[in-house]
């Protein structure tokens, strides 16, 4: 026992002074057979930043390819191609992997007070599990690229396209289950390693979704690596699943893969909400309100997102009698959304708010995913859908959710647990102008997008109508200052790690267990297991009185 | 799991008193028994299969006997029949899930197409497009709407006749 006056103003004995997990062991060897879930937790923020900037070049270059109706600087299949490079890297080398992998690997743990997750050799056995993945897909950018879309739909995958379809498919394939073992992985540890004190109701509002996340990924995910399974098989051996030609059922495919991957949007979107609770909360200085409804419309969010698959597929053939039905049941989701979007704003209601840079990307959340949300009503409106379907309202729409919602939120809580993670601050000023050119780039790029979709522009075309270029070029520069904004943030956050100030353990005085211990943690999170006596988000009695 | 990773359960195993395993050892003769049961509920299968109660009746009991089966399987040989209530709660929520997935995807496979056989009885009239869906659940505006029935209802929300015909 550590004696009481040589100890830190956080308990910390001499001992475990200016160490942490980035210096109690040296070297790459080290990173790479560490076990312990910061570390782990940092080589997927690594990766999946790698796969946003890599989405990110496509975007810009399809873009750039848009700005003039016809040819701008690629061919006609090098558009497909880049189109669905950005859409397959953006979802699952990026926005699935984002904020649970990376942010959640690394403070599921410090905020239950445990030392590590409940299996983590399972857990570093998912990051190679998703860096292999991440391998066959860019072996397929390189071996002839992709050119399906994202979605993979047959029978243009499994029969007509020349490209590497069956590497790309595999890769996400193998990524599934990366992704299947960090949410067994979460479930088992909320369960069973929460520190004595740390009642279900007594966590922070992020891991509910987090839990909620894991719950979809465990059920939804192998579903998705059925589909591809079969797809592989059948481009590869011909056997008739899909393909019409080969006595299979094409819409049978959309129903496989939506009943994943439109609960994957909620894979996506969750944590983006928990990320988002939690900035809220600390940086207004106000106690959640509603923890209960928050916590609950997130499980209720994952239960309703495995009804709705169907919503895809309104003009795709299927029948009257389904689009109807889940015409019907989507509009269930608006439900615990919108219980969730009155409870963030009874939050800061009367609460003392400051505009730190997190915040900032807090409040653009609120705002974005509003957005987004809302105009998910009109798609899920069977009769509007048949207008709106594949038009670059639904661009629009999908851009709002994951990247206006998803990926800012991710952004903000990077900005929020930034100093924990690397124990240094950042230059707020410059975060500030990367934020200001990120959130006016979206709007710009993507709002665009809303009344190209009303006018009729359908998604994934080449070539256009003369009549849509000055809006579409109106979108391109948007894009050049939303990149830039990112751009900025990257160096900011760079420029933090080389020289930011050190931080402290609280520098926003935010009552959650992670900020409880140094910045950055020791291997161990915390030198005593914590004992855990207040809510979450309760500030001790002398602090309140 | 590593021995630093069990000390850590262990100071943190408050909350689950119980554990997640619970031992239960049962007799061999009962394993035996279980597998005598599954082969025989094979050969009723088989046997099943002979006697014709129709394509649905056959199916019925095809899916019956399967039942009887799982639920021996997990009951007996995984033990769930012994194990947390709650153990038994996952595995049912995986069939209801499963059921979710089949049921709603068969509520397109049953019925697709069933909207074009209506269609092709009730041809659209191209000169007049809205003329057939009228004798269906829209409403008819009250200017077309016949003298008697319109002279009384209120001007909004006036439901159209189910009973004229189409003319075609």
């Amino acid at each position: 026992m550590a004696n009481t006056a040589t100890v830190d103003e956080l308990g910390h004995s001499p001992e475990v002074q200016g160490k942490n997990y980035l210096n109690q062991t040296a070297g790459v060897w080290s990173w790479l057979t560490t076990v312990d879930h910061k570390r782990i937790g940092i080589m997927y923020l690594v990766t999946v930043l790698v796969g946003f900037g890599l989405g990110g070049i496509f975007a810009l270059l399809v873009r750039l390819e848009l700005l003039t109706a016809k040819k701008t600087i690629m061919d006609a299949t090098q558009y497909n191609q880049a189109f669905t490079l950005h859409g397959a890297a953006m979802v699952f080398l990026f926005i699935i992997p984002s904020i649970p992998a990376s942010l959640g690997n690394f403070f599921l743990p410090l905020m239950i007070g445990a030392k590590d997750v409940a299996f983590p050799k399972l857990n570093l056995l998912s990051l190679y599990l998703f860096w292999i993945g991440a391998v066959f897909m860019l072996a397929a950018i390189v071996t002839g690229g992709v050119d399906t879309g994202w979605t993979f739909y047959v029978p243009y995958a499994s029969g007509v396209s020349t490209t590497s379809v069956i590497s790309a498919t595999f890769g996400v394939f193998v990524m599934g289950f990366s992704s299947i073992l960090t949410g067994l992985n979460f479930i088992v540890t909320l369960h069973k390693l929460r520190a004595p004190g740390m009642s279900w109701y007594r966590m922070p509002l992020f891991l509910w979704s987090l839990y909620a996340t894991s719950i979809i990924q465990v059920l939804a995910t192998p579903v998705l690596g059925i589909t591809l399974l079969l797809l592989i098989f059948e481009r590869a051996f011909h056997i008739g699943i899909f393909d019409p030609t080969l006595g299979g059922d094409p819409v049978l495919f959309q129903h496989f893969f939506w009943f994943y991957s439109h609960p994957a949007v909620y894979i996506m979107i969750l944590p983006g909400m928990g990320v988002a609770t939690e900035i809220l909360t600390t940086h207004s200085k106000r106690r959640v309100f509603g923890y209960k409804a928050i916590a609950f419309s997130s499980v209720a969010i994952a239960l309703v997102s495995f009804l709705v698959w169907g919503h895809h597929m309104f003009v795709s053939g299927q029948s009257e009698l389904s689009s109807a039905i889940f015409s019907f049941l989507t509009f269930f989701v608006a439900i615990p959304s919108g219980v969730k979007m009155f409870n963030w704003l009874g939050t800061l209601w009367g609460g003392s708010i400051k505009f730190t840079v997190p915040m900032l990307y807090g409040i653009a959340f609120l705002f974005l995913f509003g957005i987004g949300g809302l105009t998910g009503l009109f798609l899920g409106t069977l009769s509007v859908d048949l207008h709106l379907h594949d038009t670059y309202f639904v661009v629009a729409h999908f851009h709002y959710v994951m990247m206006g919602s998803t990926a800012i939120a991710f952004f903000g809580g990077l900005h929020h647990w930034w100093p924990k993670m690397t124990g240094k601050m950042y230059d707020e000023k410059l975060a500030r102008v990367g934020f200001a050119l990120t959130f006016i780039g979206f709007n710009w790029t993507f709002f665009t997008q809303f009344i190209l979709g009303t006018r009729g522009m359908p998604r994934r075309y080449y070539n256009y109508l003369d009549q849509f270029q000055p809006l579409h070029a109106f979108s391109t520069y948007g894009s050049w200052v939303l990149g830039t904004g990112f751009l900025i943030t990257f160096i900011c956050l760079a420029r933090s790690l080389k020289s930011g100030a050190p931080a402290p353990a609280n520098p926003w005085d935010s009552t959650t267990l992670e900020w409880q211990t140094q910045s950055p943690p020791i291997t161990e999170n915390f030198e005593k297991a914590p004992i855990v006596t207040l809510d979450a988000y309760e500030r001790p009695a002398e602090e309140t009185a | 799991m590593s021995t630093s990773h069990a000390e850590h359960d262990h100071e943190h195993g408050h909350g689950s008193t119980n554990g997640d395993h619970v031992p239960h050892v049962l007799p061999f003769k009962v394993y035996i028994g279980t597998f005598a049961t599954l082969l025989f509920l094979t050969v009723v299968t088989v046997a099943a299969s002979y006697v014709n109660i129709g394509h649905t009746g056959n199916l019925i009991v095809a899916l019956l006997i399967a039942t009887i089966k799982a639920s021996v399987v997990a009951l007996i040989f995984m033990h769930l029949k012994w194990d947390h209530k709650f153990h038994g709660i996952i595995f049912v929520s995986a069939l209801l899930f499963l059921a979710v997935f089949i049921g709603i995807t068969m509520s397109d496979t049953e019925f697709r197409g069933e909207a074009e056989a209506i269609e092709a009885k009730n041809p659209v009239d191209l000169k007049d497009p809205f003329k057939a869906q009228r004798t269906g659940d829209i409403a008819i505006p009250k200017e077309i709407a016949p003298a008697a029935g319109g002279s009384a209802a209120p001007a909004a929300g006036s439901a159209a006749p189910a009973a004229v015909p189409a003319k075609h």
